[in-house]
């Protein structure tokens, strides 16, 4: 049977963790600045996805929080477990993206009409 | 658009959002609920507090507070086994009162059977408090049906609603959910109409034809109800700012 597929907003959390350890504002914005504006995360969908990812350890919580102007933020971090599964969903849309270029759904080439 | 409630949400966002929060389960609200006035005050700098920021801001707690609220009732294995137990047991009950009487009306067995599970189900996501209340006036719609012939299964349903209560009342407690004047109301309603329902099955039993004052009085009991629903909502309401 198939490794179950992300949903988007579960994969750009992970993908806005993957690099650095953030906060829920800092998050969103990311995935604003990443996707051009095309996503939108909002707080409920945001805090969802973070209460159930923490929920199958895919994200931790810090314990410490570095950021001392808001009290209330909270930062988290990618486990071990959270970058393999984007690492695999990352690759199952690489392979998908490839079937699409032989099928001549996409150009062979970035850039190329 | 600019309403008297969209000036006075505007001129204290923090604590309109907050309020709003309240429609979460409790859990949620005490582990997430800081983080998310942060980002909603860093999203409302952003947004200057627009009409649309507004609408996205209650269409987004609403719509996930719900969700939030069906994840947990789903993971509460105890009450779903619960709810899944009181109504086989009930339908099981009522098979075999079909089988032990050969009179047994099928039809407007199904009926109450129907809308007595939908009451339950109701009851599960919206009951709340008045515990003692919401048992009185499940154990009285029974006794009133056992009264009047369709007596057996409407008492084993009225078993089944206590338990169904009991468990739904301690999900809610755990997850302090808010809406409990509305599943007051919809007891009340749903009494007056199983009354209605039971006087009318008095009268085919008796073969007496009620005068229509007789049956205006149900109707008119069925209209208190609701206004009684709109009145205990108004209230809530009115707690809810107060709180």
């Amino acid at each position: 049977m198939n490794e179950p597929t992300l949903t988007p907003a579960v994969f750009h959390i992970l993908l806005s963790l993957s690099d650095q350890n953030r906060h829920g504002y800092n998050i969103m914005q990311d995935v604003l600045e990443r996707t051009d504006g095309k996503i939108r995360l909002s707080p409920g969908t945001l805090y969802g996805t973070i209460k159930r990812l923490l929920e199958t350890e895919l994200i931790l919580e810090l314990p410490e929080q570095p950021d001392e102007t808001d009290q209330r933020r909270r930062y988290y971090q990618l486990t071990k477990l959270g970058r393999s599964t984007a690492k695999a969903e990352a690759q199952r849309l690489e392979e998908l993206v490839r079937l699409a270029r032989s099928k001549k759904l996409l150009p062979n080439h970035r850039g190329t009409p | 658009v600019n309403s008297g409630h969209e000036r006075s949400a505007t001129k204290h966002p923090l604590k309109t959002y907050r309020m709003l929060l309240r429609l979460y389960p409790k859990t949620f609200r005490i582990r997430y609920g800081e983080q998310m006035e942060s980002v909603f005050e860093d999203g409302l700098a952003g947004s200057n507090g627009t009409a649309w920021f507004w609408l996205g801001t209650i269409w987004d707690v609403c719509s996930h507070a719900l969700l939030e609220h069906l994840h947990l009732l789903a993971a509460n294995r105890t009450l779903t086994g619960i709810v899944i137990a009181a109504i086989s047991l009930s339908g099981l009950l009522n098979i075999m009162n079909g089988v032990i009487q050969p009179d047994f009306d099928w039809s407007s067995g199904l009926v109450f059977y129907l809308q007595a599970v939908s009451m339950l189900g109701v009851f599960v996501f919206l009951n709340h408090r008045r515990l003692w209340l919401e048992i009185l006036g499940l154990l009285l719609i029974g006794n009133v049906y056992v009264q009047f012939g369709f007596g057996v299964s409407a008492g084993w349903l009225s078993l089944a609603g206590f338990l169904v209560v009991v468990a739904s009342q301690l999900q809610a407690h755990q997850n302090g959910w808010r809406f409990d004047a509305l599943s007051r109301g919809l007891l009340l309603w749903f009494s007056a109409r199983v009354l209605e329902l039971a006087f009318t099955r008095f009268q085919v039993m008796t073969g007496y034809r009620a005068e229509t004052p007789i049956l205006s009085l149900f109707w008119l009991l069925e209209g208190a109800s609701l206004l009684m629903l709109a009145r205990l909502t108004w209230q809530q309401s009115r707690l809810t700012r107060a709180g």
